[in-house]
């Protein structure tokens, strides 16, 4: 009899209250219980400090029960914090999971600019790439401002559309937009501009090419492509919805307002039935090529990545930025009674997982 | 050694070599079919830099400035190579031209700058034989470009499948570029495993590596192969991905017949006589486009049957090289080790950790892939420049070879740590290009012997 396959999920679990909140993945780990129970997987939830302790979550008919647990061969990593994934209780965790011989996807929070570093390393990618650096001071940021009308500076760690810097060149100078103040500022010179922006900058960030995105009303618009890894390393786009950023936004971030629609109803607005349908195509794509590349590249091992993509008004397509925890927020179109695709592949997934190594 | 071609607004109908590149008396350039007349002059000043003129830039139809191998003939100086990639299928999107191949060709096409000269890609549309011109897509870092150049030098086939390679349109175009334009085409057929088979049994080196196969599949052949080797697989002549492969094996009270029905079930059925799995047969599969093949008991790993996807590669230099070698592990009830029958592809690290046992088998199936692809070369009418074998070794450590496709899938390539053999697959056709470009430009004699 071999032993029973056994997965965990770890996140902040909040134990305040009779029931634990595992806070904004709550509603998924539900579902996750429900399609693991399907798939005769043993499923928990826990958190680094229970983990360590053998202790986690399971859910029962009369709710989740806090119980001594075995080791997971499958840990999904959910742990919103990217400080904690620098900590040594983080390094613990993973020490004591491959002496167990246990995986864990994602691996870890991938920031913005090795995000770049890796697709850069793929030349095909490489028109679909906005020019970026690394913010080393005003110079390359001046040759950005030569080269574009608009640059966005954005902390490498950022996300939800959070800290993002918006210039761009206007007759009377340069204007400057944050998007979490929703602050406007104009200066004269580069220089006054600079030297407001040093005080600003604490964090380090990545200089981007701007894009003249195609919008609706007036509002640019972004898409997000939730992308799942399969058997076999291949993968695949398990939802997508377009982003429209509020009036008077630069970013769709639905933390910052943004409004959700379906991906064909945008590209219905701006293109023929042939054209959005091969604009729907190409994004997806894009997206799988994206997961793809960061997931042979990047360390560890990666299962699903959020992919940000944009169109701009010639009709290019742009990778905008790479979620590694990517929201569940999106693809909650469909009631929560049905279990979501996105669910499915993230069980499914582990599946295969323990599957290579029996 | 590749040298940036820069076109010169200022200069007219010159074309500037560097020291390195004397030139002796040629008075044209040439890019792919084009040639135009011009004063043709080294310069001590240049190392790695080839200067033309606008003009003569534009009377060539060269689509960009980019890196560039140089050929010189008594008479012309040849820059490119200008290779065309050959397939079918296009669409109507810009961004999207092959649709959702794009990708594919986007990732071969970005190889041509590490290996220098211009690759496009093209289909039966694309051509105008009035002026001998081709309207092309370029890939370069703004994406997907259409530039009209000149008809290329070689042409990489790259159909997507028989039935298309088999239309008059096809046959048609790839006749004309070679009879009347003595363009070189390589990998010019899909393989047909008996034709394969014939060619190759009839070599005695690479003979030993064949299970015995026969193109008739009837009621005599299966009782003999079944009772010389106990197992056998019948399998299409043309087929791929495992597609209506079936498994024989003899048992105690007769026969038992294994195959994946309709939905992808698998099924397996008991026969008393070879007759009857005859009948079945003849029944459920066009026998005679069927081959037989002995079933060769493979080593295996936790107790599933390994394979090994060996891909060959003839290189810059025209010699063949194995490019890249992975494991296929069968599914847990699987009659091959197909990937989309729940295969599984493991490194050979992953498959033998210890490192001599791992240099036997490296060695041995290099041995085997390279022996095959040579005498297959000899034996073909066509150029042939990359090949992927399915090849087997067997419990006593013998290799055999199953198959040998001419347009290799590239799934095995999705595992991590087969980056470096992805990229150097998709590199090596360009680079054959390259030779075989010179070739057809310096010594055609050689390429054209018949």
């Amino acid at each position: 009899m071999s032993k029973q396959r056994t997965m965990a999920v770890l996140t902040e679990i909040h134990e305040t209250s009779e029931q634990p909140s595992f806070g904004s993945i709550h509603h998924f780990c539900e579902e996750l219980a429900a399609y693991a129970k399907k798939r005769d997987l043993f499923f928990y939830v826990s958190s680094p400090t229970l983990y360590l302790e053998g202790v986690g979550y399971q859910r029962t008919e009369s709710g989740w029960v806090k119980r001594g647990v075995p080791s997971a061969d499958v840990v999904y990593n959910r742990l919103h914090s990217r400080k904690f994934e620098r900590s040594p209780l983080f390094a613990e965790l993973l020490a004591q999971l491959a002496k167990e011989n246990g995986s864990m996807f994602n691996h870890r929070f991938l920031h913005k600019w090795e995000v770049h570093c890796h697709f850069e390393r793929h030349e095909y990618l490489h028109p679909y790439l906005p020019k970026t650096a690394l913010w080393s001071g005003k110079d390359a940021l001046e040759a950005f401002l030569g080269a574009f009308p608009s640059v966005f500076l954005k902390p490498i760690h950022g996300s939800q559309g959070r800290g993002i810097f918006c210039l761009e060149r206007s007759d009377g100078g340069i204007c400057l937009r944050h998007s979490t103040s929703a602050s406007t500022a104009v200066y004269r010179s580069f220089d006054a501009l600079a030297s407001a922006l040093q005080q600003h900058i604490r964090t380090p960030m990545i200089i981007q090419q701007g894009l003249e995105l195609r919008t609706l009303d007036g509002r640019p618009v972004d898409f997000r492509l939730l992308c799942h890894r399969v058997r076999h390393n291949d993968w695949r786009v398990t939802s997508a919805v377009a982003r429209i950023a509020p009036p008077g936004q630069f970013v769709a971030n639905l933390a910052r307002g943004g409004e959700l629609m379906a991906v064909n109803d945008v590209l219905r607005k701006w293109y023929t039935r042939v054209d959005a349908f091969q604009h729907k195509q190409l994004l997806k794509d894009i997206a799988l090529e994206a997961a793809s590349v960061l997931a042979l590249e990047a360390e560890g091992l990666y299962g699903e990545f959020g992919i940000d993509l944009a169109i701009d008004i010639h009709g290019q397509p742009w990778i905008i930025e790479v979620n590694t925890k990517p929201s569940k927020q999106t693809d909650a179109a469909a009631p929560y009674q049905t279990i979501r695709p996105s669910t499915k592949a993230i069980i499914d997934y582990s599946l295969t997982l323990m599957e290579e190594k029996e | 050694m590749t040298y940036t071609l820069i076109i010169d607004e200022q200069q007219t109908n010159t074309v500037i070599l560097p020291a390195s590149l004397q030139a002796a008396g040629q008075t044209a350039a040439a890019f792919g079919s084009l040639v135009a007349p011009c004063r043709v002059i080294s310069s001590p000043r240049l190392t790695d830099r080839v200067i033309v003129a606008h003009d003569v830039a534009r009377c060539l139809s060269i689509p960009f400035a980019a890196d560039v191998h140089v050929f010189l003939t008594d008479e012309t100086v040849h820059f490119g190579p200008l290779v065309g990639i050959l397939t079918a299928g296009f669409t109507k999107s810009p961004h999207r031209p092959v649709g959702s191949r794009s990708f594919f060709f986007a990732k071969l096409l970005a190889q041509e700058k590490r290996v220098g000269g211009f690759a496009f890609l093209f289909g039966a549309p694309h051509i105008d034989w009035e002026n001998g011109m081709a309207n092309g897509y370029f890939y370069t870092e703004r994406g997907w470009e259409r530039h009209t150049v000149p008809l290329p030098n070689v042409v990489y086939n790259r159909l997507p499948n028989r039935r298309i390679e088999k239309e008059e349109t096809f046959q048609t175009i790839t006749k004309t570029l070679q009879t009347t334009y003595g363009i070189p085409i390589f990998n010019g057929c899909f393989f047909n495993k008996w034709d394969i088979y014939r060619r190759l049994a009839a070599h005695p080196e690479a003979q030993p590596y064949l299970p015995a196969t026969s193109a008739h599949v009837t009621r005599q052949t299966i009782e003999q192969f079944l009772a010389r080797y106990h197992e056998a697989y019948i399998k299409p002549a043309d087929g791929s991905l495992g597609r209506g492969i079936y498994h024989l094996a003899k048992k105690n009270s007769g026969y038992e017949c294994r195959f994946r029905d309709e939905h992808g079930e698998l099924k397996t059925m008991p026969f008393p006589t070879a007759m009857a799995v005859w009948h079945h047969l003849l029944a459920h599969a066009p026998l005679h486009r069927y081959v037989i093949q002995q079933a060769v008991p493979l080593l295996a790993v936790n107790s599933r049957p390994v394979d090994f996807r060996v891909h060959a590669n003839k290189n810059e230099h025209g010699v063949w090289q194995v490019s890249a070698i992975a494991a296929k592990i069968a599914g847990k009830q699987s009659i091959t080790t197909h990937v989309n029958s729940g295969g599984i592809v493991k490194t050979l690290e992953e498959i033998f950790p210890d490192a001599a046992e791992r240099e036997i088998v490296l060695a041995r199936l290099s041995d085997a892939a390279l022996t095959l692809s040579r005498c297959l070369d000899e034996a073909s009418e066509t150029l042939i420049g990359e090949i992927g074998f399915d090849l087997g070794v067997d419990q006593q450590g013998r290799i055999w070879m199953f198959e040998a496709n001419s347009k290799p899938g590239r799934s095995i390539f999705k595992h991590p740590k087969l980056k470096e053999a992805d990229e150097r697959t998709a590199r090596l056709p360009l680079a054959y290009a390259v030779h075989l470009s010179k070739t057809a430009i310096t010594e055609p004699e050689a390429l054209w012997p018949w």
